[in-house]
């Protein structure tokens, strides 16, 4: 049975080094957001003396590079694939083989990755202990598990995203509202802290009064919100942790705890759901 | 007015694909408007922190963010079936198909796909455009309004023919998928004010190399009397006209050549 797996793995593996030129672009495509956030967190920071949402300039820098990094490691297209089986219905040839199926994309997806985390993963636990004389050898073991956890959430998130096109058949705007949540909810838009520390009497200049009254309690419902969904595990718990955003011995385990629950919680789901959902399978004419 | 029934006819079929498809629709312009409100709180909350952004108060800020999203919607709308010809198309062979019909292989591509879902955000990016505009305190007049549409048709260019150049790349490398992605993410420079790139070189990319910026921004600085400033040079006002038709003909000019060159190149694979 593990035979069959780890030659899904070596097929995905096999692929991913095939093609090194587009490893080599999708590599460098999150720099270029790198660049982005860099001028505008830098910007954004000259103009105020005071460290923002409670954080300070370097803290937010690295927080953008690192999650950057780990948003990296995380991509898949898991959900794109499983989308299109279900809508040409090479899904039935798929469930007729003896395998679990979310086994099989796992395996893929780590053959895929292994060469960018042989690569990426190092390079950032070096750096991380380049960049800061204070950093501690238990915050290093706590980020290398965040990040482990976070590849396994961001596996699971596409997974059962990809799931959806079961009720859905169609999947581009199911791409899209994913899309929307994670750059949300995970902390890649901006800082979760953000939400926390979100004052809204500061918004009495700019606008309105009755504005500030809806706005106000909304920021606080999408900060509630960050705080409970799986989507921080992905990006924000990592990146905190490597920053010091998270520092506080408490902050780490409650990040790791959370993570940890979401993977079990996601993954038992995910189950559950592809059997209920396998049942109603419909497929048109081939 | 033959391609006019036609395309009349081609839009219709993509309205009775969305339809068949609801529920995805749904949750398409569910998730477009969810995010067009996170990046308005992301800019207000910005702000309550701050006065400006590179010497921009919120509501200007906010007018070259509005002319981005009706940028970026517009091109997502009518220009987004160019994705599939870098990715699959001429890898696995179909891009065949566009050759053999007695159409332009340009115009197919086009009215194949209209991602009819992006119209929210364009209509978001008016709300806000209009919402900036009027508390900048400045009323269009009508001459005013032609500029802004002649500097949002410029940045449709820069658009597409950064696209095709990038998809056009396929011909030689047989996918270019990631190509494209890469130069794509460059227009999220586009978000924001000139100003805040402070570096020579970052400035050069985003004027000159990735042109998005120069179109998304001309229109705020040419309305409001401001200019960009690149090393000794400064460009607003008429100037600013001329540098922004330049590099939008030259990149236009050189999408199209790479894109018949490509073609003339384009080998089917036959698998």
């Amino acid at each position: 049975m593990m035979q069959s797996y780890i030659g899904y793995f070596r097929a995905s593996y096999k692929e991913a080094v095939v093609y090194r030129f587009r490893l080599l672009f999708m590599l460098m495509s999150p720099l270029v957001l790198m660049i982005v956030q860099y001028f505008l967190w830098n910007s954004l920071y000259d103009s105020t003396a005071e460290p923002l949402f409670g954080i300070a300039r370097e803290q937010y820098i690295n927080y953008v590079f690192v999650g950057l990094a780990i948003g990296y490691l995380t991509a898949n297209m898991v959900d794109l694939f499983i989308a299109d089986d279900i809508k040409t219905g090479m899904i039935t040839s798929i469930y007729s083989r003896p395998v679990s199926h979310m086994f099989t994309w796992f395996a893929k997806f780590l053959g895929g990755k292994i060469v960018e985390l042989v690569i990426v993963f190092p390079l950032i636990i070096v750096l991380l202990y380049l960049g800061s004389d204070s950093i501690t050898t238990s915050a290093v073991v706590a980020f290398s598990a965040s990040t482990v956890m976070a590849i396994f959430l961001a596996f699971l998130i596409n997974y059962l995203f990809g799931l959806m096109s079961f009720v859905t058949t169609n999947y581009w705007g199911v791409m899209f509202l994913k899309g929307s949540l994670i750059a949300i909810f995970s902390g890649q838009l901006i800082a979760l802290d953000a939400f926390q520390h979100f004052d809204s009497s500061l918004l009495e200049s700019v606008v309105p009064g009755r504005v500030i009254d809806i706005v106000g309690p909304f920021i606080a419902f999408v900060g509630y919100l960050s705080d409970v969904l799986p989507f921080k595990g992905i990006f924000y718990i990592p990146s905190g942790i490597y920053s010091g955003i998270i520092s506080s011995q408490y902050e780490i385990y409650r990040g790791l705890v959370h993570q940890l629950t979401w993977v079990l919680v996601l993954g038992i789901s995910a189950f559950v759901i592809e059997k209920k959902l396998k049942d109603n399978l419909v497929v048109l004419g081939g | 007015m033959h391609f006019i029934t036609l395309t009349y006819t081609l839009i219709k079929t993509q309205i009775k694909i969305l339809l068949h498809y609801r529920l995805d629709f749904f949750l398409g312009v569910a998730g477009s408007l969810i995010q067009q409100v996170i990046s308005l709180v992301f800019l207000i909350s910005i702000f309550s922190f701050f006065d400006s952004l590179a010497g921009l108060n919120l509501y200007e800020a906010l007018f070259i963010y509005a002319c981005f999203e009706i940028v970026r919607a517009i091109d997502q709308v009518y220009n987004d079936g160019i994705w599939a010809v870098a990715w699959v198309k001429v890898r696995d062979g179909s891009f065949s198909n566009y050759l053999i019909r007695p159409l332009s292989p340009l115009y197919q591509i086009i009215t194949e796909k209209f991602k009819l879902e992006s119209i929210t955000s364009l209509l978001v990016g008016l709300v806000l455009l209009k919402i900036a505009l009027n508390n900048i305190a400045h009323e269009l007049s009508w001459q005013e309004c032609i500029y802004l549409v002649f500097f949002i048709v410029n940045a449709l260019i820069i658009f597409f023919s950064i696209k095709l150049i990038a998809a056009s790349l396929a011909f030689w490398l047989t996918a270019s998928g990631e190509v494209m992605t890469l130069v794509y993410e460059f227009s999220q420079f586009a978000k924001y004010p000139v100003g805040i790139y402070t570096k020579n070189i970052a400035k050069f990319l985003v004027l000159f190399i990735f042109p998005f910026s120069l179109g998304i921004s001309a229109p705020f600085v040419f309305l409001f009397g401001e200019s960009i400033q690149f090393l000794q040079w400064e460009f607003g006002g008429w100037s600013l006209v001329i540098l922004n038709s330049v590099v939008t003909i030259v990149f236009f000019a050189i999408s199209l050549f790479t894109w018949t060159r490509g073609i003339k190149r384009y080998e089917p694979t036959g698998t």
